[in-house]
């Protein structure tokens, strides 16, 4: 006889291992399973995290998909359940759900050029696709990580973003909007990056990351440079309460972001991001 | 020095004249020359008249403003390929920005006066000059409208801050308040619905 399936809406609990403090206001949690078993992911997913006696929030995995043992999560102090989340220590229990939604399509790229390009803290939801990209380098063409910030000091994984730099077989691009310090780097809109970056248009496909008014700006100008609508995949936020499309919260026109989404193929949505307060 | 003939095949390889007809090239030669920049150099001064545009040829060039107090602000850093000013082209000419060279800068430069003769006495040149300035001139302007937008910012909503702030949570109501409350919608629904039919 068989053992039933386990409710995926019923959470399980996992354990805070690392806290890290990213930046002034996002921070990224490190949990493992309370039950001590594997977690499994797509790049670009995301759970549905509980603070026990607050509430629940979706939040994407910042992890590497190769790496079972625990789950990354990444994201900033903006409402009641994230400021809980930010206030969990090492040893804490929390309630995860998931995975769910949609992937970043990385196993149809392969033999392509790879050009991610990120805004603030959307490079947490591309980061298991980049880890992914790196673990598997000799499938791609040239793989480049467009990123832009606030300001220097709003540089989300800097150590990351050091050692994919030091690779020979990636290029990273980090841009600010404003200049800070003593920082030598580019100044200007991470659209200017993607306009000089150097990739074969007609080979790549680019995943976009980050607030919604630059990830429209950046596909347009990945479509500028000649990246067809169909080879660019945008990953939406909306509130999203049950994961599964049933309760409505995350209606996107004709989607569900939480269960056909959050990661789009952008000719299907790109009519959309032009919708007022849609 | 370089002759017309060698400047005109440079002009001919910047992405910014890619595929400019060799007879307008020839005329763009005329005004053009090789310049270095030793760091911090200004290639434009805020204010002082701006006498030539410059195609970056290699190194960094610094848009910035200085105030008067304090140090001054990059607003945009430009690299190879991209056009510095434009203020050659638009009256007073004068520098609306200044432009420093960070390190050191290959350009060529194109005389500003010399280069509004040849548009005035050939429109060919003039259109295709306006034809190539006016999109970099509105990429940078929707670029510095993005920038003014603070899009990675704590004040730009976005649909992660529509997270429920379940500060006071409603309590929770009996079953006979909520069997109240459904027969009352259905109620005020009904009424919506005879006012719709009601309408011509």
């Amino acid at each position: 006889m068989n053992a039933p399936l386990p409710d995926p809406m019923l959470p399980r609990v996992f354990r805070v291992e690392k806290v890290r403090r990213e930046l002034s206001d996002t921070f990224t949690l490190e949990v493992v399973a309370v039950d001590g078993g594997d977690f499994a992911f797509l790049p670009g997913q995301f759970n549905l995290l509980y603070v026990f006696g607050v509430g629940a929030i979706p939040i994407s995995i910042s992890g590497d998909p190769a790496d079972r043992s625990r789950i990354v999560h990444t994201t900033r102090a903006v409402g009641a359940v994230s400021r809980a989340l930010n206030g969990l220590t090492v040893g804490d229990e929390l309630g995860v759900t998931g995975p769910f939604g949609s992937m970043w399509p990385v196993e149809a790229a392969y033999g392509r050029d790879l050009v991610f390009v990120a805004g603030g803290v959307g490079l947490a939801p591309l980061r298991p696709a980049i880890n992914f990209a790196m673990a598997n380098r000799d499938r791609y063409g040239r793989v480049l990580v467009l990123y832009g910030a606030r300001t220097p000091e709003d540089i989300l994984f800097k150590k990351d973003l050091a050692r994919w730099r030091g690779r020979f077989d990636m290029d990273v691009l980090v841009t600010v909007d404003r200049a800070t310090g003593n920082w030598s780097g580019s100044v200007g809109v991470v659209t200017n990056l993607v306009l000089k970056g150097g990739f074969d248009p007609q080979q790549a496909t680019a995943f976009v990351c980050g607030p919604e008014v630059m990830m429209r700006y950046g596909a347009q100008a990945l479509e500028k440079r000649g990246i067809g609508r169909k080879h660019i995949w945008v990953s939406v936020e909306r509130n999203m309460k049950c994961g599964c499309g049933l309760c409505g919260h995350c209606q996107w026109g004709p989607y569900f972001v939480c269960k056909d989404g959050p990661v789009f193929r952008y000719d299907r949505v790109a009519e959309m991001f032009s919708v007022a307060e849609l | 020095m370089a002759g017309t003939g060698d400047l005109s095949g440079t002009i001919g390889a910047q992405p910014f004249f890619d595929g400019i007809d060799a007879e307008l090239r020839d005329l763009l030669a005329g005004c053009a020359a090789p310049m270095d920049f030793a760091d911090g150099d200004a290639l434009i001064r805020t204010g002082v008249i701006a006498r030539a545009f410059y195609l970056i040829r290699a190194g960094e060039v610094e848009v910035m403003v200085e105030p008067p107090a304090g140090p001054p602000i990059v607003l945009e850093t430009l690299g190879p390929g991209d056009v510095v000013g434009w203020s050659w082209l638009v009256p007073p000419h004068r520098g609306a920005f200044t432009a420093r060279a960070r390190g050191e800068v290959e350009a060529l430069a194109f005389d500003g006066a010399c280069l509004l003769g040849k548009m005035e006495a050939h429109p060919a040149l003039g259109f295709e000059m306006l034809r190539r300035f006016v999109p970099v001139m509105a990429h940078r302007l929707s670029a510095a409208r993005l920038q003014l937008l603070d899009l990675y910012g704590p004040d730009v909503p976005r649909p992660e801050m529509l997270e429920a702030e379940p500060e006071e949570p409603p309590p929770a109501p009996a079953a006979a308040g909520v069997r109240a409350e459904a027969e009352a919608a259905k109620a005020s629904l009904a009424i919506v619905k005879n006012r719709a039919e009601d309408e011509p």
